[in-house]
């Protein structure tokens, strides 16, 4: 049995719906992360999770117990927020015992307790500093020692990176899944950043506009979109509008700009259906002039980013993409307005029908154009 | 690894959770709002409406009237709302942002009237400015033509001596908040320091300066002191109320009336300004150091402004120090002799200065409770918000208006043979209504300051309500109890216009004495009085400044 199970779950705020119809089981010792754009309702299902908020409709189920009712202080649920919460008058050691000192552990089993949730998240030693003594990694940390500390069903966490700059991002949230995975913690994820929802979950999802569009591991999110706001939002990709000219055998032909894209047929399709595509640049093949799908264009925009160097082709075609050049050091990189051929492998091309909220993607993509 | 969870073996420990017995706080904090305003201002607005449709209705000249008192309240709150801007608005350019000598030694100084009673300042504006004062001796010999303080001329002066520095205080709150940037991106496009003021800065603090306004609107409308003292003919609402209440000879129907009709104004002036507010509100998105400017001609300027405020505004209270010490002062520049005796007649009354400490010590604490209970109700139960609404009421209901509502709701009441409204108790409940406004008013900025996720950490970690408010809120919220404490205690030692209508016999409290001392003439006993009204004031903040650095404040 799943350990959260969210049914047809609702929220309403007056006449603002937050959450629609949400469907969700997580499993023991998953870690899944809720990601999507600012005011899509992720953090309101966190809440709804922890009891801050109550579902407007729908059932919330966690270890086989109905929640809906339960107030926050009998779920038994580790909470850590993305401004840390850590109690300003508290030490350090005083703050992870909290929740144990409420639970009525005292004494030497409090202490053992607290000393091993802060030698856990790495802060053996820090137990008599004062928070203001703190930086916002060690805070963060102190945040969650003290919400694994009383041994919750399940641990939810509420941006909890966003507040801490890139480096101390990256390790801790390597900390933090290391923990989560030798614990074999539950966990609610929520963030906005795909990368970082990418690096830590086993299961990611994908939500937009109080709205679950798509549920799967990280690579499924990312290989296979079902939809044409996750594959834009997931990774970097060129999204293309086209219509389908054919769609007999194993391929079919995609009509963009006043170019036929060949690519290899996964979903059935009729002729004259219009379709979204997402090309991601690793997949652009530079310099190909044999090969599927093989396109000229002039070279628009370069990026160097060290690893690789990204860039943008104006294609001759009416439409552009984006292309990378891995390792460029070692290989040849176009100069910008350089004539340039290229390839895309039909294989390599994800396609899907459009529907009314592709469409809205699309509007979006060419607002910001 | 002990920590692993182990939900299938074991049921999870579960926090003890209690009586929430904030709840029970609540609602005696909520009920006794609701017996000793509520009802009170209910009745008087009752009585009021049945005085308008009752057999024998109001004659039309007492409406008549009524309305030209309003309007003499209404110019006199005006032009002091006008002058104390005009005043305060460049004194706190001058001092934020033009790196004059002193920097913040000027509003440490121009702030000395806020502790202390309003009336002081208008028998200092008599020492200077009646027909033998000081000032006005000075004027008639540079050639100035005589003329009467006794009026609204000498109620404008002194209420602005008394109110500028509301305004001040607020205005300087809101340039702190100006960031840096949006003056320095004025600049970058070639905005000059005046054009970067009046463009950008003082319409960024605009609510700020609404709000100042406000203030020195608000509390000239309710003043009392300086209107009974020097208004002369010049009649207020809150002077017609209570000169009718205790004379004989009065018009019963006036106290009523006149109350009623200001409790509208001022519920009128509370939705208009929250209104205002909400329209002006700037979302301060982003934090930045103020910015200063190096304008040596303009700061010269700028610090001979502020010497002669500064000195204008504390001339009052040197005058009053010399003439506590005084004999007679009438024709000279200095009293005819010094003495002690006045300090001597002053302290042969002590019963004055023991009443008001009485009256405090019992006041504050619970004052505080009130308003710390009000402001958690107001956080922890979102159905209870427009409570807040109700509770800030008295802040700008005059103290004559409270005092007699008060009176007709539980005047007549005997509690187990205790003619209710003859206990000092009521006193002591008027005044503690009257202050609890400024409590709250301090206290909602501590409230603010603690991040809800606070308190949802420590409920996900299972403290109740309750817990969560003795561990996580009453802590972070103790230095700004303190504070509180502080302007608490200084306002419900200066209340006068409640204690005037509500005192039982033997207890005077210091400022009815000064009332009475200075509308007996006794001017020099009076300014006695008022500097060991200044001194216990002053005494209090430095043991309660004290208090909070023992405690290493947070």
């Amino acid at each position: 049995m799943a350990m959260i199970q969210i049914k047809n779950v609702t929220k309403k705020f007056g006449s603002v719906v937050a959450v629609d119809n949400l469907n969700l089981d997580v499993e023991v010792g998953e870690c899944i992360c809720l990601l999507g754009p600012s005011g899509c309702g992720k953090t309101t299902t966190l809440r709804m999770l922890a009891g801050f908020e109550k579902a407007t409709e729908g059932e919330i189920w966690i270890n086989g117990r109905l929640m809906n009712d339960v107030p926050p202080q009998q779920r038994n649920i580790g909470i850590v927020f993305q401004d840390y919460a850590v109690f300003p008058t508290m030490s350090v050691a005083n703050n992870v015992a909290y929740g144990l000192k409420l639970r009525g552990v005292h004494g030497a089993e409090r202490e053992r307790r607290v000393n091993e949730a802060l030698e856990l998240v790495g802060l053996s030693g820090f137990g008599q500093r004062m928070p203001s003594q703190l930086s916002g990694g060690q805070l963060q940390r102190v945040a969650l020692a003290r919400a694994l500390v009383i041994r919750p069903q399940v641990l939810l966490l509420d941006e909890p990176l966003s507040n801490l700059d890139a480096a101390l991002r990256v390790s801790i949230r390597k900390q933090i899944r290391q923990i989560q995975q030798e614990l074999n913690i539950t966990t609610v994820f929520v963030t906005h950043d795909q990368e970082e929802a990418m690096s830590i979950s086993d299961r990611i999802a994908v939500m937009k506009t109080a709205k679950l569009m798509q549920v799967g591991s990280p690579m499924e999110i990312y290989g296979k979109p079902k939809s044409a706001f996750v594959a834009n939002f997931i990774g970097k990709t060129t999204m293309l509008k086209g219509t389908v000219r054919s769609a007999a055998g194993d391929h079919i032909v995609v009509r963009t700009g006043d170019f036929d894209f060949t690519v290899k047929k996964r979903d059935e399709v009729k002729p004259g259906t219009e379709v979204w595509m997402s090309i991601r640049p690793q997949d652009v093949q530079y310099g190909s002039e044999t090969g599927e799908n093989t396109l000229t264009g002039t070279v628009d925009y370069l990026e160097p980013l060290g690893a690789v160097t990204r860039g943008e082709i104006k294609t001759d075609h009416g439409f552009s993409l984006m292309f990378e050049i891995a390792n460029p050091l070692y290989s040849r990189v176009p100069n910008l307005k350089e004539k340039v051929s290229m390839s895309v492998g039909a294989d390599r091309i994800v396609y899907g029908v459009m529907t009314a909220s592709d469409h809205d993607v699309f509007g979006e993509l060419e607002k910001g154009a | 690894m002990s920590m692993k969870t182990e939900v299938k073996e074991q049921a999870f420990e579960t926090p003890r959770t209690g009586f929430n017995w904030l709840i029970p706080l609540y609602v005696v904090g909520a009920a006794f709002v609701v017996l000793f305003l509520v009802i009170p201002l209910g009745k008087v607005l009752m009585e009021t409406l049945g005085l308008l449709t009752g057999s024998e209705s109001l004659p039309v000249d007492l409406l008549q009237y009524m309305m030209r008192i309003t309007w003499n309240s209404v110019r006199l709150a005006l032009l002091t709302t006008f002058f104390s801007l005009a005043i305060a608005i460049p004194a706190a350019v001058a001092i934020n942002k033009l790196r004059v000598p002193l920097g913040k030694g000027w509003t440490v100084l121009l702030t000395v009237p806020l502790i202390t009673p309003p009336f002081i300042s208008s028998f200092a504006t008599i020492l200077l400015l009646g027909r033998t004062g000081v000032l006005t001796r000075l004027l008639t010999m540079l050639g100035f033509p005589r003329f009467s303080i006794y009026g609204l001329p000498g109620l404008v002066i002194t209420q602005i001596l008394h109110l500028m520095p509301y305004s001040l205080l607020v205005i300087l709150a809101g340039l702190e908040q100006v960031p840096a940037h949006l003056e320095e991106a004025a600049h970058s496009l070639g905005e000059s320091f005046w054009g970067t003021m009046g463009k950008i800065v003082l319409p960024y603090i605009f609510p700020h300066i609404l709000m100042g306004g406000t203030l020195v609107f608000l509390t000239s409308l309710g003043d009392i002191g300086a209107p009974l003292l020097i208004g002369g003919n010049y009649r207020v609402l809150p002077v017609e109320i209570y000169t009718n209440f205790v004379s004989f000879l009065g018009d019963d129907r006036i106290p009523i009336v006149f109350s009623a009709w200001i409790i509208l104004i001022a519920c009128l002036m509370m939705f208009v300004v929250n209104w205002l507010l909400k329209r002006t509100a700037i979302k301060h998105s982003f934090r930045a150091k103020a910015i200063t400017y190096d304008l040596p001609r303009v700061r010269r300027a700028a610090t001979v402004f502020l010497t002669v405020v500064t000195i204008l505004f504390l001339l009052p209270y040197v005058t009053i120090v010399i003439s506590s010490f005084g004999t007679v002062w009438t024709t000279k520049w200095l009293p005819n002799a010094f003495t002690l005796n006045n300090y001597k007649t002053v302290f042969s009354d002590s019963v004055a200065i023991r009443n008001s400490l009485i009256l405090m010590a019992g006041a504050l604490p619970f004052t505080l409770f009130l308003a710390v209970m009000l402001g958690q109700m107001n956080r922890d139960v979102p159905k209870m918000r427009w409570f807040d609404f109700i509770t800030m009421l008295p802040f700008i209901i005059p103290g004559v208006v409270i005092g007699l509502s008060i009176t007709r709701a539980w005047g007549a009441v005997k509690i187990g043979g205790f003619d209710l409204g003859a206990t000092v108790g009521v006193l002591l409940i008027a005044i503690s209504i009257r202050r609890l406004p400024h409590a709250v008013r301090v206290l909602s900025a501590g409230f603010a300051r603690i991040d809800k996720s606070l308190e949802e950490a420590s409920w996900s970690l299972g403290a109740s309500r309750s817990t969560a408010f003795k561990d996580i809120i009453l802590p972070q919220l103790r230095p700004t109890i303190t504070a509180a404490g502080v302007i608490l205690s200084i306002k419900l030692i200066t209340e006068l216009g409640a204690s005037l209508i509500l005192y039982p016999p033997g207890w005077r409290t210091i400022p009815i004495y000064i009332y009475y001392y200075v509308s007996e003439g006794q001017i020099a006993r009076g300014s006695a009085m008022g500097i060991i009204l200044i001194l216990i004031v002053a005494v209090g903040n430095a043991i309660s400044n004290r208090l909070s650095k023992e405690r290493g404040g947070i």
